[in-house]
């Protein structure tokens, strides 16, 4: 049976166009309508593999080529009339659904594997890894931009002051890369609130101490600081960011068609769940050390629910350093929201804290 | 999805181009799915990812030979014929020379920094070279009609059009680091050695110099201020505002010659493209360059007025002009993206005769529709974390392809192919491995 694809055919020496039908005879031939050519075996000739159903060339030995964009017929007059080969193609592949899906299936899993663990989980290696000075260096001029926007000198009395640092002091961790210096500042629109900076600077607002009610409350909001500091949470969310970036950059390849700020974005939006997961580190850092100093977590619980009630619709002092235990926005907002919050959900970690003050009460009864 | 029936053949059999009527307008077509698309690029990605970047060869021409071959005009689909071979052998050795690159840029030894400086002498110095070789890469091997394009090699065109804007942005570098690194530029113009410098301050010094040999003026009038720094370490943070004026003039001065190097280059690329044996003439002006340049000036000067009035406070305007005026600077840079895109686009492709005025390209890409689709892309492939790249690519291309058209005014049999002038075997290899990814 001969087999016929529709093209057109040019010599390879002009642009000549002739509009034509390419035959193939049952003993496996080539013939051209109208074109002279010598004896051309179908099997001898170069078919370029099909991608999507772009226009294809075929060259004949004497330069001549015929053009097509019927793919279909010219993969079938291929399956007849030449030996298979080795099973594997490209464009099945490429095209059939039946390959595609599981892939992208399974690539969307293990990209979703990458962003929640593997990018965290490199970013806490790669963390502790690299020394302290990594860290400390991300803190420098941080304080000197949050004095000049956000904070006030302290009100406090310098007594107050050495009576917290005294307080801090009995409860530095034993061994630390850090050296922990207690600031305090006057929070202005910050309100009530902590910071701790990369290099172990802790800077609590006049505001939080004036609405504890007793050091201890402030001892634990400084432990929760302290954890984002041994923890190394700015150095990480760095790094984390990072490697969104990067993954994202490989995904898009030459993005030239997409705007160079929207490679910012994945990052930005995954830097809200990147947070969470540290403040809840923070506070587990917090629990720990609160249990083995013998103090009761009930402290953090009660001053959490303090920081809520008090709690004006605060924007986040978004400069980099991780912010105290900023009880987000609770309650009012539709419950998607919640993935764009930096911090878990108060209630949450009110329990946390509760439960554990429960389970300590009866272990000493 | 997309389906395996028969596509009709392009042109009916008898409808010849022979029987038509000339002059005519070929529209440009451009047939490209993006669900045919996202196939071939999922797996592209995929496989790339598999093999450690070995497949992205492979990728890259299954990628260009679905853009060329969909694309086509007066019956003829354009053809990608490089293979990944040659591609695969031009990125290893470009990966090669990147990764001598990142040692020496990372690496505390003084020949690291020879080696360092000196590829980014060579580099800057064989830049216009190897815009012609990779030029010539991409026309040597697209072809339409049975017929290879090519590009004729001026090299000494190349550095006609390149060295002044790469000398004056030199210049310009230097002349900005200048300040803080009066000391060190005057300790280098004194030839006092430098000891102990690293990588990075040893380049911008000598940027420094350059721009000092220039600007020798404002140094010079200052011999006390220039005592006083070298004296004294605090006084060293004092930047001396007077040493901005350079730099701001020389800004100035490349503003304003910037859409006239635009012009040589755009017109450098045309007018050495051949189709087979016929040649391209480039009809585009400088003061065409100048218009669409001083309009984007013009604009970007009026929303920085507005933001200085608005800050300042002479302009005491509400909460809507404020809000118009943030949608205007967020808007900004997307647009003025496809703008000059568009604009230069238009200019490059829809100036172009070939063959002694036979033929006319017409470039009319829409700014406002390319607009569009540049930002829905960005917000799509952002808020898919990617996924949408290949339908943002498709429509990209099809937004610029399908504003083309070719103006024949014979019938377009007629070009004729030029045997290849045979180049030595070097060259050949040479102008292979500097394929696109030459761009470190």
């Amino acid at each position: 049976m001969t087999q016929s694809i529709s093209g057109v055919y040019y010599d390879g020496n002009s642009s000549l166009r002739h509009a034509c039908r390419f035959y193939v005879t049952e003993d496996g031939l080539v013939q051209i309508d109208g074109i002279q050519h010598g004896v051309v075996s179908f099997g001898d000739l170069d078919i370029p593999p099909r991608v999507g159903n772009s226009a294809r060339i075929l060259t004949l030995p004497d330069g001549g080529r015929f053009e097509t964009r019927d793919n279909a017929s010219l993969d079938a007059m291929v399956a007849a009339h030449r030996a298979p080969r080795s099973g594997f193609s490209l464009h099945l592949l490429e095209h059939k659904l039946r390959f595609i899906l599981p892939l992208l299936l399974l690539c969307m899993l293990l990209t979703y594997l990458t962003v929640t663990r593997g990018i965290p989980m490199v970013s806490e290696h790669l963390a502790y890894r690299l020394s302290a000075k990594w860290s400390e260096a991300l803190g420098e001029s941080v304080l000197e931009r949050l004095d000049a926007y956000y904070f006030s000198p302290t009100t406090l009395s310098k007594g107050v002051q050495e009576d917290y640092r005294q307080l801090l002091d009995r409860y530095l961790p034993a061994q630390s890369d850090f050296s922990y210096t207690l600031l305090f500042r006057h929070g202005d629109l910050i309100g009530a609130n902590a910071f701790a900076l990369p290099d172990g600077t802790i800077v609590v607002t006049d505001q939080l101490v004036k609405l504890a009610d007793s050091p201890d409350q402030v001892l634990a909001v400084m432990l929760h600081e302290i954890g984002h500091v041994e923890r190394r949470h700015s150095l990480r969310a760095l790094l984390e960011s990072s490697g969104v970036a990067l993954l994202f950059m490989l995904v898009t390849g030459d993005a030239e068609f997409v705007q160079e700020w929207v490679v910012a974005l994945p990052p930005l939006l995954l830097q809200a769940k990147f947070s969470r997961d540290h403040e809840w580190e923070a506070d587990g850092y917090a629990l720990e050390r609160m249990r083995s100093n013998g103090l009761d977590p009930e402290h953090f619980a009660s001053m959490m629910e303090k920081l809520v009630g008090e709690s004006p619709a605060r924007k986040e002092a978004s400069t980099g350093e991780e912010t105290g235990p900023d009880p987000s926005d609770t309650g009012n907002e539709p419950a998607w929201l919640d993935y764009l919050s930096t911090h878990p959900d108060s209630e949450l970690r009110i329990r946390r804290f509760r439960e554990a003050a429960q389970v300590s009460k009866e272990g000493a009864s | 999805m997309t389906t395996d029936t028969p596509s009709s053949p392009s042109r009916p059999p008898q409808a010849d181009s022979t029987n038509a009527h000339y002059p005519r307008i070929e529209p440009v077509t451009f047939s490209g799915q993006a669900g045919e698309f996202f196939g071939i690029w999922f797996v592209n990605n995929v496989l790339t990812w598999m093999t450690l970047g070995i497949y992205s060869a492979w990728a890259k021409v299954r990628t260009l030979q679905y853009f060329y071959g969909n694309t086509e005009v007066a019956g003829g689909a354009f053809h990608f014929t490089a293979t990944p071979l040659q591609i695969l052998k031009s990125r290893l050795i470009a990966f090669g020379l990147l990764v001598i690159f990142v040692i020496a840029e990372n690496y505390p030894a003084d020949w690291a920094l020879y080696v360092y400086v000196g590829f980014v002498a060579v580099y800057l110095a064989l830049a216009p070279v190897l815009t012609v070789l990779v030029m010539s890469f991409q026309l040597r091997y697209s072809s339409w009609r049975g017929i290879s394009f090519r590009f004729n090699k001026d090299y000494r065109g190349a550095y006609r059009v390149y060295l002044p804007p790469l000398v004056m942005l030199l210049l310009l570098a230097g002349s900005v680091a200048l300040p803080f690194y009066e000391q060190e530029a005057q300790e280098l113009f004194s030839d006092t050695p430098i000891a102990e410098e690293s990588g990075v301050a040893q380049s911008s010094a000598e940027a420094s110099n350059d721009g000092n040999k220039r600007d020798l003026g404002p140094v010079k009038k200052k011999p006390g201020a220039s005592k006083g720094i070298g004296a004294s370490g605090l006084e060293e943070l004092d930047v001396n505002g007077y040493l901005f004026i350079p730099a701001g003039v020389l800004l100035v001065l490349f503003l304003l010659a910037l859409p006239y190097f635009d012009f040589i280059s755009q017109r450098f690329l045309a007018r050495n493209v051949r189709f087979g044996a016929a040649v391209v003439h480039y009809s585009g002006q400088a003061s065409d360059y100048y218009r669409i340049y001083w309009k984007w000036i013009l604009a970007t000067a009026l929303l920085v007025t507005l933001w200085i009035g608005y800050v300042g406070g002479p302009l005491a305007l509400g909460t809507p002009f404020m809000v118009t005026l943030v949608i205007l600077s967020v808007l900004y840079f997307p647009l003025s993206k496809a703008y000059l895109k568009s604009q230069r686009y238009n200019l490059l492709f829809g100036k172009c005769q070939i063959d002694n005025g036979k033929f006319h390209l017409h470039s009319e890409v829409p700014f406002l529709k390319l607009a569009y689709v540049l930002i829905t892309n960005s917000i799509m492939v952002s808020i898919t974390f990617g996924l949408m790249t290949a339908w943002a690519k498709v429509r990209t291309a099809r937004v610029i392809l399908t504003s083309m058209a070719l103006e024949a005014n014979v019938s377009p049999d007629q070009f004729v192919a030029v045997q290849e002038e045979k180049q030595s075997a070097l060259a050949e290899e040479v102008a292979d491995v500097f394929d696109v990814d030459v761009a470190f």
